[in-house]
């Protein structure tokens, strides 16, 4: 008897330390989409904001017209064109840092993480800059008397830029992968008469396949459901999905089909994170190959599969050996080898360079550009003042802006800190049933495009009457801070030893005590960059909060952000730049804490 | 088949000296061991002959060609790793055929080839399969016939039998032998294992600090060691300090530090303090100094016995700061015990004299 309650006793605890964490969730998160999907089956009047409580397909249905087909195609190739092109310029720099020492490791890493802890908007406004008219990218190709290149606005600037603002994720995706790999193999292929590419191209390159898959699904999920980027960098022009729903939610006010259109947005990037998190798992059987004798496959298969493969390859064989042939006759052939080699490895060289530089540029260009005296942005920039973080002191706006997502960013830290770390506690050190439903839910809030979450939040305030108050955007910003803190702390849980908290229990800790004095000092450093990480992502947020301010209560990225829709202001390049400060100064705080290499990627 | 010629070769790391000045001459088909303590640049030599590495002074000439700059891929050497280093993404039959498929040989020649090297290696029929599906000896050897299959003129081998355990690194050790001498390929084996080394080799090069200490068949570098450190490197020893007296009138006797002398060879009539090396084997136990059989007896109580089965070694003080090892092999008709006084003899032939 006693037994049984002290049992159902146990099973209640982590219901309680679950419960704090998904009352956030369940206001801010779940109810929001339920009525969302719900409105998506409505029908709307554009322009009047009036829903018709009927329930209809014609929203979906819609989406046949060959004009929002259209924007859907155009979204995928962009997002498609970004994957590649950040697969090609990451690929050398991912090679790099797995083959560098670790002094240089820990350099490169940071220049890569910088943009990615930097808020969006000032990045952006760096690529505006970079990709302008008259910016370093023309001015360089004007030295070479190319005509400049119409980057901004229009697709190409958006691709380029997307490319810049996500590429870090795909180095990182590949890095990893490369870390595992064992480098006497490419020796080992030399051995066996292999050219230094031809190394690579035979070994390492298939064996990285596994990171180089999650990175590039990673990168096209993330430039599929993107909104600010392709929203400055377009300039309002280039339609895509998520413009589509800002402009049907925000200025039609045609909430159905913009409900709808969010849950064909949610659609394909829940396959894309169907795929990633399958790619994903595969990671850890690199090694094994596919099961060739697998009992399915008859030998009669086999053997016409091998009787093909031999052909082709006889058939590339005897080319390339009547090539060599050929090449040896002419007397440079040597020479010229050893010429292409040389130039390959400089061209190779300055081309990692570049991309380092593509990566990092923008955040110290804006920081040059606030400097500037001129009221255009221009570069390089003319003279030198701080006109302009002396003019930020005379707009209130910004300084009110700038206290607001202060204040939200410090409530968020210690809110999100505390519920994230019970939820967390409950995830990593009970057995319940659903546990792993339970850890997906805590996350789920990361893997939604922001532009869904925002509307659907928008939805639900508009219903509570909290549009714009700072109760509204405080349960936003919980949702997605909540989320990043279970993330964090339950990876510094996952390698904690258990027999630390039994000894101190053996010797008379309560369980509370324990908590206290060994598990949390323990888990001290997961909680320091949790802790860090809320504040970033909380004053940083930029696209939830998009849909859901207004009036007085604007933050700072928000308040950069429709300031820039309307065109570059000097003033705007002052406060990215203090911005981008805070960003670099949290990096350093979490190489300090944590390490770099233990950084996880989204 | 080639001869290798190693003409002082020097390499640093940085400001640390790796490969000091080392020269060795390596026979057509012989299989030479390169045996030292982790971090005496063994590996770092193979890794120039192998061409990973530059090195800053020297030449290599296989064949009577230098090679000292030519790159891994056009040398005429290969090169079987530590760790295997086997393709995981690729079956066995890809990556034995590797090294084929890079020079663009005809397939059929190919599959001819691996199926020759499969025969040779013994194990044959798994072509088809995952390398990570074989166990670490099979791995062992797909490893060894991937770079034998390329009919290289030297095979090296860093550490092959490292990652095996002990019952089939003996059986593998046997295994390459037999392959090295039934194809006669030159090879360099390179092993921290003096066990491993002595079995095998034609010729082990000692290696220390990155200076070549000797050169000699596995008899001469047991029986013969020029230097303290190849003496107590290689098997069991008893290195006894001591002095050789120009005033005492026999130059063939040896003062221990405990004052006591025994009976040496001295041909080059050596005077100053030198070691004299004394193999356990060559000594012989007994419980009176009548039972003696050689020349030298001196007394001494056991203080330490390990037993071994196949042999028991004895630890005797015949000093208080002396010790020497002695061993019984199989039964032996007296059991002794700690703190029993024993006499132990030897031939003064058995003293070898090391200068240093």
């Amino acid at each position: 008897m006693l037994s049984k309650i002290i049992h159902n006793k146990k099973k209640l605890i982590p219901a309680f330390l679950l419960s704090p964490g998904m009352i956030i969730l369940t206001i801010g998160f779940f109810i929001p989409l339920i009525m969302l999907f719900v409105v998506s089956f409505y029908q709307g009047v554009s322009g009047s904001g009036i829903m018709v409580k009927e329930v209809t397909l014609d929203n979906y249905i819609n989406f046949m017209d060959p004009y929002y087909a259209k924007i859907i195609f155009r979204t995928f190739k962009i997002a498609l064109l970004t994957s590649i092109l950040s697969l090609i310029l990451g690929y050398p720099v991912a090679m790099m840092i797995s083959k560098s020492s670790e002094k240089i490791k820990t350099i490169l890493l940071a220049v890569v993480l910088t943009p990615l802890l930097t808020n969006v908007v000032a990045r952006t406004l760096g690529l505006m800059i970079i990709l302008g008219k008259h910016g370093p990218i023309n001015q360089l190709l004007g030295l070479f008397n190319i005509a400049p290149i119409k980057f901004i606005p229009g697709e190409l600037g958006i691709v380029v830029g997307l490319t810049q603002v996500f590429m870090p994720y795909m180095i990182l995706s590949i890095s990893g992968i490369l870390g595992n790999i064992d480098f006497s193999l490419e020796e080992a292929a030399r051995d066996l008469g292999c050219s230094r590419m031809g190394a690579f191209w035979k070994v390492i390159f298939p064996l990285s396949m596994p990171g180089i898959v999650a990175g590039s699904l990673f990168v096209f999920l993330l430039s599929f459901s993107s909104f600010v980027t392709p929203r400055l960098l377009g300039g309002g022009k280039v339609m895509v999905i998520t413009m589509l729903i800002y402009q049907q939610a925000m200025q039609l006010i045609n909430w159905p089909f913009a409900a709808a259109a969010s849950f064909v947005l949610l659609f394909f990037s829940t396959i894309m994170i169907t795929l990633y998190s399958k790619a994903t798992m595969s990671k850890n059987v690199v090694g094994i190959t596919k099961n060739i004798d697998g009992k399915s496959k008859t030998s009669g298969v086999r053997l016409v599969k091998r009787k093909i493969g031999d052909g082709l390859y006889n058939w590339r064989a005897s080319i390339a050996r009547i090539i060599s042939r050929n090449a040896r006759k002419i007397k440079f052939a040597e020479s010229f080898e050893g010429f292409v080699q040389t130039i390959g490895k400089f061209l190779l060289r300055s081309w990692k360079v570049i991309i380092v530089l593509f990566i990092v540029l923008p955040l110290p260009l804006v920081i040059l550009s606030s400097f500037s005296e001129s009221s255009i942005i221009t570069f390089p920039p003319t003279g030198f003042s701080l006109r302009w973080y002396a003019g930020l002191l005379e707009r209130t706006e910004y300084v009110k802006s700038f206290f607001l997502s202060l204040k939200l960013a410090l409530i968020s830290v210690v809110i999100s800190l505390s519920v994230g770390t019970l939820a967390s506690l409950a995830l990593a050190r009970y057995d319940f049933r659903g546990k792993e439903l339970m850890r997906s839910i805590f996350l789920s809030p990361l893997s939604l495009p922001a532009v869904i979450v925002g509307i659907a939040l928008l939805r639900f305030l508009a219903y509570m009457q909290w549009v714009a108050t700072f109760q509204g955007l405080m349960v936003a910003h919980l949702v997605l801070t909540t989320a990043y803190v279970v993330r964090t702390v339950s990876a510094s849980l996952v390698g904690f030893d258990l027999s630390i908290e039994e000894a101190a229990r053996d010797l008379g800790a309560s369980a509370f005590y324990t908590l206290r004095k060994i598990t949390l000092p323990i888990i001290k450093p997961g909680l320091i960059v949790a802790g860090i990480f809320s504040f970033i992502v909380s004053f940083d947020e930029t696209t939830v909060s998009i849909f859901i301010t207004g009036g007085r209560t604007i933050t700072l990225p928000v308040r950069i952000f429709s300031q820039l829709e309307y065109g570059l202001d000097p003033t705007v390049t002052a406060v990215s730049s203090l911005l981008i400060l805070m960003s670099v100064t949290a990096l350093l705080l979490i190489g300090k804490v944590f390490g770099l290499e233990k950084f996880s990627i989204k | 088949m080639s001869k290798v010629d190693i003409k002082n070769i020097t390499k640093y790391y940085g400001d640390v000296l790796a490969v000091d000045d080392v020269s060795i001459e390596i026979e057509k088909g012989e299989l030479i061991g390169l045996l030292g303590p982790s971090g005496c640049g063994k590996t770092t030599l193979l890794r120039v002959m192998s061409g990973f590495l530059e090195p800053n002074q020297g030449s290599i000439y296989m064949g009577g060609k230098d090679v000292t700059l030519m790159p891994p891929e056009k040398r005429p050497t290969s090169l079987v790793f530590q760790n295997y280093a086997l393709f995981p993404h690729l079956s066995v039959f890809e990556n034995i055929a590797f090294g084929l498929k890079v020079k663009k040989l005809p397939m059929e020649q190919i599959r001819k080839d691996v199926k020759e090297i499969l025969e040779v290696i013994d194990l044959q029929g798994i072509e088809e399969r995952s390398v990570s599906q074989l166990s670490g000896g099979q791995q062992q050897r797909i490893a060894l016939a991937r770079g034998l299959v390329m009919k290289p003129e030297v095979l090296l081998l860093d550490e092959p039998l490292c990652n095996l355990d002990a019952k089939l690194r003996v059986e593998t050790r046997d295994h390459i032998k037999r392959i090295q001498k039934s194809l006669g390929i030159t090879s360099v084996f390179v092993t921290h294992d003096q066990e491993e080394a002595l079995s095998i080799c034609d010729r082990i090069v000692i290696m220390k600090d990155g200076k070549v200490l000797q050169i000699g068949t596995p008899e001469e570098i047991y029986g013969q060691p020029t230097s303290k450190f190849a003496a107590d490197f290689i098997g069991k020893s008893n290195l006894l300090n001591g002095r050789i007296e120009k005033d005492e009138k026999d130059p063939n006797v040896f003062i221990l530090e405990s004052g006591q002398k025994v009976k040496i060879e001295n041909e080059d009539q050596y005077f100053g303090n030198a070691n004299v090396l004394i193999r356990p084997e060559n000594i012989v136990i007994a419980d009176e100094p009548e039972k003696c059989s050689e020349v030298n007896c001196i007394e001494g109580e056991i203080d330490y016995i390990t037993y071994l089965g196949e042999v028991t070694y004895y630890r005797v003080a015949i000093s208080k700061n002396e010790q020497i090892l002695t061993s019984v092999y199989g039964k032996s008709d007296k059991i002794w015990e700690i703190g029993g006084k024993v006499f132990l003899s030897w031939k003064s032939t058995d003293a070898l004299l090391i200068k240093e």
